[in-house]
C-alpha cells in the first residue's frame, strides 16, 4: 500500500543526507514499525510519504497513487498524525473533527461517530473547548480521533503513543491492530521498543538515513541470535561501537 | 544580583534558537533582520522629523507668549501619558501573558527578581520611546531658550528617570488587578478588548484633531506658525503635570532659576523614581506569584458540549466553505490577527466617515458642491474625469494592501503549515479560499462605502457602475500582489502571532508595491491627458478597464502557475 523506491532527501544543498536511497514497501494488512535513533530519518521518511517534503530522487506511491504526480488521490487514502500535535489550537475539538470530516468528504452528519469516538477516548467532556486549552496528551488524542473518524486505508503515525495515558495507548494499539486486520496498512515510528515488538508485523530500522534492517521479529532474531530481544538488536545495529553500550549489549545478550 | 543580570539578559535576548538552522533559513533570517533594521531606521527618522517639526512650532509660540517654561512641562506630560498608556498593555503582556513565564517560574529565582528583570525589559522599551520624543524636542528648546551648561546633564537624568515612576505604579496596580479581579486574566479577551479600545481611542483622537484642525485653521489663517495651538490650551495642559506625582520635580530640574534648585529637584525626581521601583520590587514577593497562579488557573475551566451544540458544530459543508470558515475562525479568534486583518481594514473607511462628520457643516457643503459639480458631468464629459476611475482603483489598492490578511495568509499557518500539504485538497483551492476571505475583509467595508457614496452623490450611470467596481478591483489587486510576497517568502518560524502578523515584512512590501501600482494607474490617466487632450471620458474608462484587467490577468496567471510549485518547495 506504501511503496518507497530508491528515495533520497538531503538538506543544505546535498551536504547532509536525511534519507539515502531508501527502498521499502508495506503490505496490505500489516503494521510496519519504523525504528531508529534520533535524527535517523524516520520523520523525514514519513513526511516524504505524506507529501510534506519532496524527495530529491526516487518515487513514493500510496495506495497506488504517486504522491508527487497524483497528490490528491494519494492524500485521500491516508491520514497523517504528526509527532507534534500543536495544530489548529484556536479551533474547538469538535470543529477540528468536523473540519477533517468535510475535507475528506465523509458523507452525511458525523455527530454520532464523533460522540462515540470521543467517549471511547474520554474526550467527550472537552469537545466543546478550544484545542489550545488541551494538555499535550489531549491534543494528541484529538488528532488520533480525526484519523479514526476519517479512517482511510493507510494510517501514518509519527510517535503516536507519546503523551497518551496508558488506557488511551492500549485502545489505540487495539484500533491499529483492527485496522490492519481489516486489510489496511499502518506505518508508525516509535522509540518504545516493547510496543514495536508486540504490535508490529514487520519492523524497519533506519540509521543515518539508510534502511539497515527490515523483517518480522522472527526474521530479525534469525538474522541475529534466536534468543535476543529487539532492544539488543537495535543497540547492536545502531551504535555497537559506543563504549557505554558495549557492556550493556553483553549483559543483554547474556540475559537472552 | 547575578541572577537578576542573567535573567534580564535572557529576556532581552529573547528565546534561544531551539534547532540548528539550515543555510536557507539562516539566509532568510539575516535578510529579515536587515529589512527590519531599515524599516526601524525609516520609522525612527520619520518620528524624529515629526517631533522636530511640531517642537519648532510650539517652542516659537511659547517664546512669543513669554512663557518658555511651558514647553518642558508639556513634553514631560506627553511622555508620562504615553508611558502610562503603552506601559499598561506592555506590563500586562510581559508580566502575565508572555510564553516564558512558566519557564521562569520553575527556576530557582525569587518572584521579585523575575519582576525586576521584566521591569527592566519594559523600562528600556519605554525609555527608547521617551528619548525619541524628549531628546530632540527638549534639545531644540535648550538651544532656542539659551540654557546653561548644567541644564544638559540634568536633561539626560530626567529623561532616564522619567518612565520609572509610571511603570512602578502600573506594575503594582496590575499585580493587585490580576490577583483580585478576573478581568485581563484571559489573554485573548484582554487583547481583544484593548485592541478595540485602542482603535476607538485612535478614531476619537482623529475626530478631535479633525475638529480642532478646522477650528485652528479658521483662527490661525495667515499665521506663519504651522502648528498653532491656543495659548489657554497650552497653559492648561502644562498645568495638568502638577497633579502627576513626582513630575513637578522633573519639571523643576529643567526650569529652576538656579543651579542648586535645579540639582535638588533632579535628585528628588531620581529619588522618587528609585523609591517607587523599590516598592514594586518588594511588593512582587507578596503579589506576583499569586497573580500568576490566578492567571494560569483561569484558562482551565471546562464546559461540556450539549447534544444540540454537537449537532450544530457537525453541520456538513462543502470543501470550499469549510476552508473559508476555518480561516475566518483562526483570524477572528486571534486578537492579533483580528487587529491586523479585520480592524485595520475598517480604519480607513471609518476615518473617511469620521472626517466628514467631524467637519460638520463644511462636510455637508463639500458633498453638496461635489454633487453639483458631478451633476454637470452629463453635459461636460472630458477625459480629465478619468482620474476619478484611477482614484477609485488607487483607493482600493491602498485598502487592499494595508490590511495584512493576504500578505500573511501563509505566514499565519506557522509551523502547522504542513497541514496544508497533507489534506486532500488542491493548493489552488486552499489558497483561493484564503484569498477570497482576504478580499472580503479588505474590500468589503470600502466597497460598501463606495456604493453609499455613489448613492449619496447621485453619480451619473457612467460613474455609478464603474466606480465601486474599480474600488473592488483595486482592493483585489492589492490583496493578490501582497500575497505574492508571502507565497515566495512566507514567515513560518514564529513563536507568537505578533511575530507572524505585525513583524512580517511581506505586508510592508505589499504596501510598497501597491503604492507603485497606484502611481501606474494614476500615471496612465495623466499620460492620456498629456498626449490625447481631446480624448473622451469613454477612452479614459476603456484605458482604466484595460489596465486593471491586464494587471489582474498578470497576477492571477502568476499565482496560478506558481502556487503548486512554491507550495511544494516550502518545507517546515
Amino acid at each position: 500500500m506504501i511503496d518507497i523506491q530508491a528515495v533520497s532527501k538531503s538538506y543544505d544543498g546535498g551536504r547532509n543526507y536525511a534519507v539515502r536511497d531508501l527502498t521499502l514497501a508495506t503490505r496490505p494488512g500489516e503494521i510496519l514499525g519504523l525504528l531508529g535513533p534520533n535524527g535517523a530519518g524516520k520523520t523525514t521518511t514519513l513526511k516524504m510519504i505524506t507529501g510534506i517534503l519532496d524527495p530529491d530522487s526516487g518515487r513514493i506511491t500510496v495506495n497506488g497513487h504517486d504522491i508527487v504526480r497524483e497528490p490528491i488521490a494519494a492524500k485521500e487514502s491516508f491520514f497523517y498524525v504528526p509527532d507534534d500535535p500543536n495544530a489548529f489550537l484556536r479551533l474547538k475539538g469538535v470543529e477540528y473533527l468536523n473540519y477533517m470530516a468535510s475535507l475528506y468528504r465523509l458523507p452525511g452528519k458525523q455527530s454520532e461517530r464523533i460522540a462515540s469516538l470521543a467517549e471511547d477516548f474520554e474526550m467527550d467532556g472537552v469537545l466543546g473547548d478550544r484545542i489550545q486549552s488541551y494538555s499535550h496528551g489531549m491534543r494528541q488524542k484529538i488528532i488520533l480521533l480525526a484519523a479514526l473518524l476519517v479512517n482511510p486505508p493507510v494510517w501514518i503515525l509519527d510517535e503516536p503513543m507519546t503523551g497518551l495515558d496508558p488506557r488511551a495507548a492500549f485502545k489505540l494499539r487495539g484500533r491499529m491492530r483492527a485496522h490492519a486486520d481489516a486489510g489496511n496498512t499502518v506505518i508508525f515510528s516509535t522509540h518504545v521498543l516493547e510496543v514495536a515488538e508486540k504490535l508490529c508485523d514487520r519492523i524497519a530500522i533506519i540509521d543515518h538515513g539508510r534502511l539497515i534492517l527490515l523483517g518480522t521479529m522472527s526474521e530479525l532474531r534469525a538474522a541475529h541470535r534466536e534468543d535476543v530481544s529487539l532492544e539488543s538488536i537495535f543497540l547492536s545495529l545502531t551504535d555497537a561501537d559506543d563504549p557505554e553500550i558495549r557492556p550493556l549489549l553483553a549483559s543483554l545478550d547474556a540475559e537472552g | 544580583m547575578d541572577r537578576l543580570i542573567c535573567l534580564t539578559g535572557l529576556l532581552l535576548k529573547g528565546s534561544p534558537p531551539g534547532e540548528a538552522l539550515t543555510s536557507e533559513r539562516k539566509r532568510r533570517r539575516i535578510a529579515s533582520k536587515v529589512g527590519r533594521f531599515f524599516l526601524y531606521l525609516f520609522l525612527t527618522a520619520y518620528l524624529l522629523f515629526a517631533v522636530v517639526m511640531m517642537s519648532l512650532g510650539t517652542i516659537r509660540q511659547v517664546l512669543a507668549m513669554g512663557h518658555p517654561e511651558i514647553f518642558p512641562a508639556l513634553i514631560l506630560l506627553v511622555v508620562v501619558v504615553l508611558t502610562v498608556f503603552a506601559g499598561f498593555f506592555y506590563v500586562i503582556s510581559a508580566f502575565y501573558h508572555s510564553n516564558d513565564i512558566e519557564r521562569l517560574l520553575v527556576l530557582p529565582v525569587r518572584a521579585r527578581d523575575i519582576v525586576a528583570a521584566k521591569f527592566i525589559q519594559v523600562y528600556l522599551y519605554e525609555l527608547a520611546i521617551g528619548a525619541v520624543i524628549c531628546l530632540p524636542s527638549l534639545g531644540i528648546y535648550g538651544v532656542m531658550s539659551g540654557q546653561s551648561w548644567y541644564w544638559w546633564p540634568l536633561l539626560l537624568l530626567v529623561v532616564i528617570a522619567l518612565p520609572i515612576l509610571p511603570l512602578a505604579v502600573i506594575s503594582v496596580v496590575t499585580m493587585l488587578f490580576m490577583r483580585f479581579t478576573p478581568f485581563a486574566r484571559d489573554k485573548d479577551r484582554f487583547m481583544m478588548v484593548t485592541n478595540i479600545l485602542s482603535l476607538l481611542l485612535m478614531l476619537a483622537f482623529f475626530y478631535a484633531s479633525g475638529q480642532g484642525g478646522a477650528e485652528a485653521g479658521s483662527q490661525a489663517a495667515g499665521d506663519e506658525i504651522g502648528f498653532m495651538i491656543s495659548e489657554t490650551l497650552l497653559r492648561r495642559l502644562a498645568g495638568v503635570g502638577r497633579f502627576v506625582p513626582g513630575l513637578p520635580l522633573g519639571y523643576g530640574a529643567l526650569t529652576a532659576a538656579s543651579v542648586s534648585q535645579a540639582l535638588l529637584s533632579a535628585l528628588g525626581f531620581v529619588g522618587v523614581a528609585v523609591a517607587s521601583a523599590a516598592v514594586a520590587y518588594f511588593a512582587a514577593d507578596l503579589l506576583y506569584a499569586r497573580a500568576i497562579v490566578a492567571v494560569r488557573q483561569h484558562g482551565s475551566r471546562r464546559k461540556r458540549l450539549s447534544s444540540a451544540g454537537l449537532q450544530r458544530a457537525t453541520r456538513s459543508r462543502g470543501i470550499f466553505t469549510t476552508l473559508i470558515v476555518r480561516e475566518w475562525q483562526s483570524i477572528s479568534r486571534s486578537p492579533t490577527f483580528l487587529m491586523n486583518s479585520v480592524l485595520s481594514a475598517l480604519i480607513m473607511p471609518l476615518m473617511m466617515v469620521i472626517s466628514l462628520v467631524a467637519s460638520g457643516d463644511d462636510g455637508m457643503m463639500l458633498i453638496r458642491e461635489l454633487s453639483g459639480v458631478l451633476a454637470q458631468l452629463g453635459t461636460d464629459l472630458e477625459s480629465g474625469w478619468g482620474f476619478m476611475f484611477a482614484g477609485a482603483t488607487a483607493l482600493g489598492l491602498m485598502v487592499g494592501a494595508s490590511g495584512s490578511t493576504s500578505a500573511t495568509a501563509l505566514s499565519r499557518e506557522g509551523q502547522t503549515f504542513w497541514m496544508m500539504k497533507v489534506i486532500p485538497v488542491s493548493y489552488h483551492t486552499q489558497i483561493a479560499a484564503k484569498l477570497l476571505l482576504s478580499l472580503i475583509i479588505a474590500a468589503g467595508p470600502i466597497g460598501l462605502l463606495a456604493i453609499v457614496a455613489v448613492i449619496v452623490l447621485r453619480l451619473p450611470l457612467l460613474f455609478a457602475i464603474p466606480m465601486p467596481l474599480f474600488v473592488l478591483a483595486g482592493a483585489a489587486l492589492g490583496s493578490l500582489f501582497s500575497f505574492v510576497f508571502d507565497l515566495f517568502n512566507p514567515k513560518l518560524d514564529w513563536e507568537t502571532e505578533t511575530q507572524a502578523a505585525k513583524n512580517n515584512l511581506n505586508a510592508l512590501w505589499g504596501t510598497l508595491l501597491s503604492f507603485l501600482l497606484m502611481g501606474v494607474v494614476l500615471g496612465s490617466q495623466f499620460l492620456l491627458i498629456r498626449f490625447m487632450p481631446t480624448a473622451s471620458i469613454l477612452v479614459s474608462l476603456g484605458l482604466q478597464t484595460a489596465l486593471v484587467l491586464l494587471l489582474l490577468v498578470f497576477v492571477l496567471t502568476l499565482l496560478y502557475r506558481q502556487i503548486p510549485r512554491r507550495m511544494r518547495r516550502i518545507e517546515v
